[in-house]
């Protein structure tokens, strides 16, 4: 399977040579993947692929590492072992005279510019109106003119339908709205993979809603996306798989009519059941 | 009573306020600079050097100011360096000031959210943006109310300059009551001056608060 490097190997001196890259078709895939923080471990040899355009939910109890997962995917978290694809990039790393090598913060930056990450408290600059969020990364991080940066963000905030609250304040929105700013700025550098870390739990159900149909609406659009969430109905009816996770390692991962049925394992069962 | 009279201590207490103001100014804007830098130092920079700020600042706050005077005005004449009252006020000042910048300014960067250098990250924003942009916007609100409390402070403080001869409100005051002039109302009017002059200060605290305040809307965030 491993096919020869193109790099002479003779000035090996024990760095590790560069990796075989995943299929053309695999926009993100996570290799024997391990994190501890000092002796505990939190991911445990975890191994997944999501094929361009599908959506994978993470699911699974509290404490299970499904945000560290999502977290290592754009190196907010650094894994201790293992490789994390995207989109035809290793991520994290760097290839010096033939070996890997911890990528330094400069590139760290580019390689989570292909990921937009969306999280659980929002997190938008509270110092910027919603325009300003949007067109922040492209104008200071992608160098884009502020003309065409904002040009685009218009259309992203159109999108998820806050055209009215441009010059609003993150503190003068409700959590729903604030959240689809996020996904709005998260958009605006055009990343080839999105991430949502429980983006709907600090919502009601209300709220909620009007995030899952911007989430289901990019997901229809053939963005690919990880999701962690609880939102068990999200899961079913808009993932194309279901990663359960417990104890940092995944336990099954299946299409969610599996999932959701008498042949899934009896953990997942049980914790469907509550 | 001639205008001469009349005229001399007026000039002699506009200089003594220009002194104190001066040393209010230039002791307030370089000590902001110098406590930002080491806010950023202490924060970026290795530990051991994070200790010795800490040092230093726990030094410079707990040592009475008349005595960093002191030392400083009697340290550099002792030393065969002539130092003016002026200079050596100006170098005290620096010293105490400095530190109690950096503790509000140090304070105000731990008021920002982590997840707003969280979000930057996530966009692949360089650091120097999401400070320079993000961070240092939010720590403004937080820190203008102790800032500029801690200005008005360091108004009357300058009136302890006068120890060691700088012309300011109080060396003023004190040359006019050995001259023989009424001390209750020489005195009175000291405070008054450093009343208005703090008043002033005040206000533009509020000013400057309610601008901050309307511009980034910095209210919680609604859940």
């Amino acid at each position: 399977m491993k096919a020869s490097a193109p790099l002479s190997v003779t000035t090996d001196t024990g760095g590790r040579r560069w990796p075989e890259p995943p299929a053309e078709s695999v926009m993100v895939e996570i290799r024997d993947l391990g994190l501890s923080y000092g002796a505990r471990p939190v991911l445990k040899g975890v191994n997944l692929a999501v094929p361009r355009g599908q959506t994978v939910a993470i699911i699974g109890p509290s404490g299970s590492g499904k945000t560290t997962l999502l977290r290592c995917v754009n190196y907010l978290a650094r894994p201790t072992e293992g490789e994390i694809w995207v989109g035809g990039t290793l991520v994290g790393q760097r290839e010096t005279h033939g070996k890997l090598e911890p990528a330094p913060e400069c590139i760290l930056r580019t390689h989570r510019t292909v990921t937009g990450m969306v999280f659980q408290q929002f997190n938008l600059f509270r110092n910027l109106t919603v325009l300003q969020n949007v067109t922040f990364a492209p104008i200071h991080a992608n160098g884009r003119d502020r003309a065409s940066a904002e040009e685009k963000a218009r259309s992203l905030i159109a999108r998820v339908g806050l055209s009215h609250k441009l010059d609003a304040y993150p503190s003068q929105l409700s959590g729903g709205q604030q959240q689809r700013v996020a996904i709005a700025r998260a958009l605006a550098m055009d990343p080839k993979v999105m991430l949502f870390d429980e983006a709907t739990s600090a919502l009601d159900p209300e709220l909620a809603r009007e995030v899952l149909v911007v989430m289901r609406e990019l997901s229809e659009e053939g963005m690919t996306m990880l999701v962690v969430t609880h939102e068990m109905s999200f899961a079913r009816n808009v993932a194309h798989q279901i990663v359960f996770m417990e104890e940092g390692r995944i336990l099954q991962i299946a299409a969610p009519e599996e999932l959701f049925s008498e042949d899934a394992h009896p953990r997942i069962k049980t914790f469907l059941a509550h | 009573m001639n205008a001469n009279a009349l005229l001399q201590p007026l000039s002699m207490y506009a200089w003594g306020i220009g002194n104190a103001l001066f040393l209010l100014v230039a002791s307030a804007v370089i000590s902001t600079v110098l406590a930002l830098v080491l806010t950023f130092a202490d924060i970026y920079g290795p530990r051991s050097l994070s200790r010795g700020i800490r040092v230093y600042s726990w030094l410079a706050q707990t040592t009475p100011p008349l005595i960093l005077l002191f030392l400083v005005f009697y340290g550099f004449t002792s030393n065969g360096i002539t130092l003016s009252p002026m200079n050596s006020a100006l170098i005290a000042f620096i010293a105490f000031a400095t530190a109690y910048n950096f503790e509000i300014f140090r304070a105000s960067f731990d008021g920002v959210p982590k997840d707003q250098f969280e979000a930057a990250r996530a966009l692949g924003i360089p650091l120097s943006q999401t400070l320079t942009r993000i961070v240092f916007p939010q720590m403004l609100p937080i820190a203008i109310g102790p800032y500029v409390g801690r200005a008005t402070v360091l108004l009357k403080e300058t009136s302890l300059a006068s120890a060691i001869s700088v012309s300011e409100i109080m060396n003023v005051t004190g040359g006019q009551i050995y001259a023989g002039g009424n001390p209750l109302l020489l005195i009175g009017i000291a405070g008054g001056i450093y009343i208005v002059l703090n008043l002033g200060l005040i206000a533009i605290e509020s000013r400057m608060s309610r601008r901050v305040a309307t511009t980034h809307a910095n209210a919680p965030v609604k859940g």
